[in-house]
């Protein structure tokens, strides 16, 4: 079993809304509510996307440089509960691509419309063994 | 509706410490086992195989070190490595067994059952896989954990790799486990008795690729093919050496009636046309009453017909006679490997080996007499050995010049490793005020690096300078071998690599 663990941006009038989509099966939808979401991984290669879907370009306050409030999600962590192993990295096993098509390296954070994509093999103890991650 | 009841399978890691290349027992037995259940079923030597196909590859010591220790490989090895496993992943599957049986020697066949188990589950979810073996059941005999406190067996069921796990001896569970397709974690906790020892089957061995066992072996310049059987006579051990972790999973010593065993060989010939007999028994002569039966069972049975080889120990005097030498060759033992280990009667002694240095010349003269080939495992840095008594151990090969190989073959196996669950790394290690050196450790490693107050000369510096001079010696005498020397002093400058990269962090 892996936790995915998420840290949830919200307006006082708006919370942000997406998918979770977890090997082609969608798990979530509408609007985020959960920190922590339970995921059934298979043996092998397990795809993880989140979407941000209902951010607008005024849904990031700023007060001078300062962002006060904005809508986004962030992910903390993809934890497997029996080995207590994280997956790794979030820019190396996924990938950020607004729907402008940018593809952006942010650490986890979904802060423009888009999809973070999760590419990991379970259990991680031999996806850690993986070659993407030999210094 | 399956093919088989069950493949059982050998996984890598070994090396190829043997002057016979031997077929390995457990998938054999479990055969037989199986077979007089009335159940169809497979073995195969994946060791062996992925052996042959690595050896002549540029990056072979990578893989090596990866299997070994985990340790990360070049990018060539990785990719050459994984389409391997994978191949033979899809090979299992397309055998449509209802059960793959992984069999794991030792901690070094950790890293490939990881990843063979990933690999055929990747494949197909549904395969069901057992595991057993000492390599998976150590860490429930010793107590050891992997990951977020839990053993290595449980982690792998836990994470799916896996859909069950005997821990140590599988003879008496395997069939029901089989049959009833049970899933979980499974130990008998216990040894099999003398009476369930001698009613096991005998091996069956016919579906191993024999052609791939008679390679020369060049760590012994033979040239002839030399495949052995594998076969037990005794299970656990009648010593409780200090730095030997056999009673951790075999705590008493229990053996097969003599004229058993000679006929379990005997059978092997008539049956599957075998001549070659290793025995795994910690020791060949732990029962001097059922050696002694099956020798004489098989010189007159079949005198001078078969061969066979095994971990032998020096007795003391009166115990071992020159009969005994006499119809040991009559029967067919060709050569005997012994855990001299030091030449330090006072090493010796605290080790709990149990022989003098009489008793040991008795041993290689009488060997010698009627011509059965030694060879000796030798250590260095035992936790009381000093410089004299290295010296000793050196004076000791320096003694035998005069026996040419390959009547003589000398094995310097290493430093101290503490293995967990001996005596040493738990009674003595509190005793002789045993630290372990701050070294980032690959698995298994730890053990080599470590220091006691008690004997500051024995540093790990101080190890590895004997070891390299035994190992010179041993070379200059013609007891080892040109690839077995080179073998050596890779794997002691890769340990003087690594402590001192990691000491200097």
């Amino acid at each position: 079993m892996i936790s995915l663990e998420l840290v949830i941006g919200r307006l006082k009038t708006k919370t942000p809304e997406g998918k979770i989509i977890f090997n082609d099966s969608v798990i979530h939808e509408g609007a985020y509510t959960s920190n922590m979401i339970a995921l059934n991984p298979i043996t092998g290669t397990n795809t993880l996307k989140i979407t941000l879907e209902n951010k607008n370009d005024d849904d990031t306050k700023l007060i001078g440089n300062e962002i006060k409030e904005d809508l986004y999600i962030r992910v903390i962590d993809i934890k497997c509960e029996i080995t207590k192993d994280s997956a790794g990295h979030l820019d190396t096993i996924g990938h950020y691509q607004t729907e402008k098509g940018e593809d952006l390296k942010t650490y986890g954070f979904i802060s423009y419309n888009g999809t973070y994509t999760f590419e990991f093999d379970y259990p991680f103890f031999v996806f850690h063994k993986n070659k993407i991650f030999y210094q | 509706m399956f093919d088989y009841h069950a493949a059982f399978v050998f996984l890598p890691f070994t090396k190829s410490a043997h002057l016979y290349t031997a077929m390995p027992l457990a998938p054999a037995l479990l055969k037989g086992i199986c077979n007089s259940h009335g159940l169809r079923t497979t073995t195969i030597d994946l060791d062996i195989e992925l052996k042959h196909d690595r050896q002549n590859l540029p990056f072979n010591t990578d893989i090596e070190k990866y299997l070994m220790y985990f340790h990360p490989m070049s990018i060539d090895a990785y990719d050459w490595y994984h389409d391997w496993v994978e191949k033979n992943a899809r090979r299992l599957v397309n055998l449509n067994c209802n059960w793959l049986g992984f069999s794991l020697l030792s901690y070094q066949s950790l890293a490939f059952a990881q990843d063979i188990c990933f690999y055929v589950k990747k494949i197909k979810p549904s395969q069901k896989i057992i595991l057993g073996g000492p390599g998976i059941s150590q860490d429930d005999n010793t107590g050891r954990k992997y990951k977020n406190n839990k053993k290595m067996s449980d982690i792998m069921l836990e994470t799916g790799l896996c859909d069950s796990v005997v821990i140590n001896e599988s003879e008496n569970l395997l069939v029901d486990i089989l049959l009833h397709d049970k899933k979980g974690k499974f130990n008998s906790g216990r040894q099999l008795t003398q009476d369930e020892l001698n009613l096991l089957p005998t091996p069956s061995y016919i579906d191993y690729k024999v052609e791939l066992y008679g390679s020369n072996n060049s760590n012994f310049k033979t040239d002839t093919h030399r495949v052995a059987a594998t076969i037990t006579g005794s299970k656990g051990c009648v010593r409780r050496c200090t730095f030997c972790d056999v009673f951790t999973f075999e705590p008493k010593f229990v053996f097969k009636d003599g004229n058993k065993i000679a006929n379990e060989m005997i059978e092997i010939y008539e049956t599957q046309g075998i001549k070659t007999f290793h025995f795994s028994d910690s020791l060949i002569n732990g029962s001097m009453k059922a050696f002694r039966q099956m020798n004489e069972a098989l010189a007159k049975k079949l005198p001078k017909t078969l061969s066979y080889f095994g971990e032998y120990i020096a007795r003391p005097e009166g115990q071992t006679t020159a009969e005994d030498y006499h119809l040991m060759s009559e029967a067919g033992c060709a050569h005997v490997i012994v855990g001299v280990e030091s030449g330090s009667e006072q090493v010796r002694n605290h080790m709990k080996k149990k022989f003098s240095n009489d008793d040991l010349y008795l041993m290689i003269e009488s060997l010698y007499k009627v011509g059965i080939t030694q060879e000796w495992n030798l250590m260095t840095g035992y936790l009381t050995e000093t410089r004299k008594d290295f010296e000793q151990t050196l004076n000791l090969v320096k003694k035998y010049k005069h026996i040419k190989y390959p009547n003589m073959l000398v094995n310097p196996v290493g430093v101290l490793h503490l293995l967990p669950g001996t005596p040493l790394a738990d009674t003595h290690a509190r005793q002789l005020e045993i630290e372990y050196e701050d070294i980032k450790e690959g698995v298994g490693m730890i053990g080599d690096y470590w220091k006691t107050s008690k004997n500051p000369e024995n540093t790990f510096e101080n190890r590895i300078k004997w070891w390299l001079e035994l190992i010179e010696l041993c070379y200059d005498q013609n007891f080892l071998t040109e690839l077995r020397y080179e073998n050596k002093k890779a794997i002691a400058k890769n340990m003087i690599l690594h402590w001192n990269k990691q000491k200097k962090k």
